[in-house]
């Protein structure tokens, strides 16, 4: 692996390069050393003149779409810049297909790092630190982010919104009358918790893992979150990197941990069958129901948009929140797992960069947070514009965590986080399979 | 009901059965639609359409939300703007071809109708990274404009429209045509007065077909004009989705919304064709 050294090393004064290429070293190690002359010079502002306007292309539309443009309102104003939002909820392939024709939006909002870095190696992308300033930039978000979008050393992507994924939900009130402890301090505890709830006759979980093509996934962050608790961060790059082969005999236990949990008599409403006849969006209905018929739900901090809207208008008091748990012997810090969508830059001018500069900036979303369903990826974003209670302490476990690790089906080879590691989640929860059957499968499948 | 119809046969009781039988298996799914359009998201989620008399969840939200977007409108046009005109050209230059590879001796007009034919099987998604880079920037950059739409809508339309007017015109009585030559008229004439007249009916198939496909096409409309100002309807329904697809109860009154406009061209077209067919007839 080539490593490059950001250009502004490069570029500043020879005092200024000491001391920020040592920052730099203990912040960013990939980047620092080794060879020089990369692909990208650093971009000084007047370059390239922008024509005024930016277009963006992303994935999400509806309410999204609109608080997404309500905070860029007062940028546009204050630039004179107008930004025009194209939304496609199939952006995976029209991103890919209009890249390839030479219509590239000038910025795109990827909810993946994988199609990211088709196009990263293709070098259609300008990576960040041409444009950014990625020490400050690296300073403020969680860490983690940015080498989720490292391609041979290089950040192509910065994020502009956090999904936090390492949440359990559940109904406050009937949780409450039930008298469950609200704060486990391990995974063992919470089992100690769900079997309370068995013998009050109340299913402990709902799960969902219904999604059209894509079902499966949300099995894939079952596997990821106990590999992270259970091994620890240092094993979970391993496995997401393919340094540790998919059969390996650590990742066989976590099958075999979460199959105790998922497939236990009792343990899930409905047992393995509704789990993959549920759409995940309507996994966490049956908390909500009158009585409850489940109290637990394991999603990222999206699914409030799912949930009744009687509930939505009265979160604070409806829905409780607390951090997916540390396991007992596994690791021992609290490691969130989420995501994000990076931002990326296809068109170098005056206008992209100034619009990149605000859009992965803390002072991006306001309006957003206003709106609900947004987090933002920097520690240093402001709490108290959150709407909501809940979504504060999502945002505080977020920043909290000790370890953050992106999504790892989102890291692996689109054949396999977006393909046989879905389809192996499937059969295996059917019963199809054995642990050590799926993983030498997904194994043996990994793109050579 | 009398058991007997107008023509005296009597009537068959099992056709009497059937029929409605199967009228009413075939409309299930569009009225659960129907009725699912007009639940919220978490009744339909929780129960059936078919409970939803006893069970409840009835609400107007979904169309006003539909109806409230503000692109919806100017999208609903841009699709008449689109459809239209995407229908209209390649029954136009098919009708031509169609005549000439019935009525017209040229060398070769085998093997260049097989060759039209073959056409139809090539499917539009191989033809669609050349055709971004023929229209696109690196082309004739009139990618995102309605002209491009309207050309790939022509080009891939035209095959089967061939096809299935070449087909019709082959049944017309060749006497007719013949005669019309023996009077002094010209192609263009016969073309107009005698041929076009005739095949109103397998036109007016066509171009119901043509339209409706133009009309629902969401991978072309996306991909060659973009979710732009020019978006047709189709395009922002599916725009109308968030990142884990929320919002997908807006989809159900999206589908019926945009019906309209199909239905409203079919219902009062209906009358016009039957009567075109019926006053194309010969006397022989």
């Amino acid at each position: 692996m080539t490593r490059r050294h950001s250009r502004r090393t490069i570029m500043a004064g020879a005092a200024a390069t000491a001391a920020l290429g040592m920052t730099g070293c203990l912040q960013n190690p990939d980047q620092s050393g080794g060879s020089g002359g990369g692909g990208g010079e650093k971009y000084t502002p007047g370059d390239t003149p922008g024509p005024g306007s930016v277009s963006i292309l992303g994935a999400f539309g509806g309410q999204e779409q609109e608080a997404f443009l309500a905070s860029l309102e007062a940028f546009e104003a204050d630039s004179g810049i107008t930004i025009q939002y194209t939304p496609d909820s199939d952006f995976t392939n029209t991103i890919q297909q209009r890249a390839g024709a030479g219509d590239a939006p000038d910025i795109a909002l990827f909810p993946q790092p994988g199609g990211m870095f088709d196009l990263a190696g293709k070098g259609m992308l300008t990576p960040i630190d041409v444009f950014l300033d990625y020490d400050q930039l690296n300073s403020t978000l969680i860490p983690g982010f940015l080498d989720s979008a490292r391609l041979q050393g290089r950040v192509y992507g910065a994020p502009m919104r956090m999904a936090c994924k390492s949440l359990i939900w559940y109904p406050k009130k009937a949780y409450e009358e039930g008298g469950y402890a609200t704060e486990p301090a391990t995974m063992q505890e919470l089992y100690e918790i769900t079997d309370q709830m068995k013998a009050d006759g109340i299913a402990p979980w709902s799960d969902g893992w219904g999604s059209d093509q894509a079902t499966g996934w949300v099995g894939t962050d079952w596997i990821e979150e106990f590999m992270l608790r259970v091994h620890g961060p240092v094993v979970y790059d391993d496995w997401t990197k393919h340094r540790l082969p998919f059969n390996a005999p650590e990742v066989v236990e976590v099958f075999d941990i979460v199959g105790e949990l998922l497939k236990g008599e009792g343990n899930v409403l409905g047992g393995t069958n509704a789990i993959i006849n549920t759409p995940f969006s309507e996994a966490p209905l049956p908390l909500f129901g009158e009585p409850p018929q489940a109290m637990l739900v394991r999603q990222g901090n999206f699914v409030t948009g799912f949930f009744p809207e009687d509930v939505v208008a009265n979160m604070d008091e409806e829905v409780g929140v607390y951090a997916m748990p540390t396991w007992e012997g596994g690791f021992d810090g609290q490691p969130i797992l989420g995501g994000g969508d990076l931002a990326t830059l296809f068109t170098l001018n005056d206008d992209t960069v100034k619009v990149m500069e605000f859009l992965t900036s803390d002072a991006f979303g306001a309006e957003w947070a206003e709106a609900g369903g947004w987090l933002s990826p920097h520690r240093t974003f402001d709490p108290e514009q959150y709407s909501d209670s809940i979504t504060r302490q999502v945002a505080e476990i977020a920043a909290g965590a000790a370890v953050f690790r992106y999504d790892g089906s989102d890291l692996m080879p689109t054949a396999v986080g977006a393909g046989s590691f879905w389809k192996g989640m499937v059969e295996w929860l059917q019963g199809a399979k054995t642990s050590q059957e799926v993983c030498d499968e997904i194994e043996a499948g990994w793109p050579k | 009901m009398s058991m007997t119809m107008k023509d005296g046969r009597r009537r068959s009781i099992f056709a009497t059965i059937a029929m409605p039988l199967l009228a009413i298996l075939w409309t299930v799914p569009t009225i659960g639609l129907l009725v699912t359009s007009f639940r919220s998201r978490e009744a339909a989620a929780s129960t059936g359409w078919w409970t939803s008399l006893w069970e409840g969840g009835w609400t107007l939200d979904n169309y006003a939300q539909v109806l409230g977007d503000p692109s919806i409108s100017g999208s609903l046009i841009n699709s008449i703007v689109v459809a239209v005109p995407a229908t209209v050209l390649p029954i136009m230059f098919a009708a031509f071809a169609a005549y000439a590879f019935t009525f017209i001796k040229f060398p070769a007009k085998d093997v260049l109708f097989i060759v039209i034919v073959a056409l139809m099987v090539v499917p539009i998604q191989v033809a669609f990274q050349p055709m971004l880079d023929l229209l696109g920037p690196r082309g004739l950059g009139i990618n995102g404009q309605f002209v491009a739409v309207w050309m790939l809508h022509t080009g891939f339309g035209m095959p089967l429209a061939v096809y299935i007017l070449r087909n019709y015109m082959a049944t017309l009585p060749h006497s007719v045509v013949e005669s019309a030559k023996i009077d002094g008229a010209s192609h263009f004439q016969t073309f107009w007065r005698l041929v076009a007249p005739m095949s109103s009916p397998a036109i007016a198939a066509f171009a119901t077909l043509q339209f409706l496909w133009v009309w629902n096409d969401l991978l072309i409309a996306k991909l060659f004009l973009g979710g732009g100002e020019n978006k047709t309807v189709i395009v922002s329904l599916q725009q109308m989705l968030g990142t884990q697809g929320q919002g997908t109860e807006l989809l159900t009154a999206g589908a019926f919304v945009s019906m309209v406009i199909p239905m409203l061209v079919f219902f009062g077209l209906q009358r016009f064709l039957v009567r075109g067919m019926t006053a194309g007839s010969v006397k022989g």
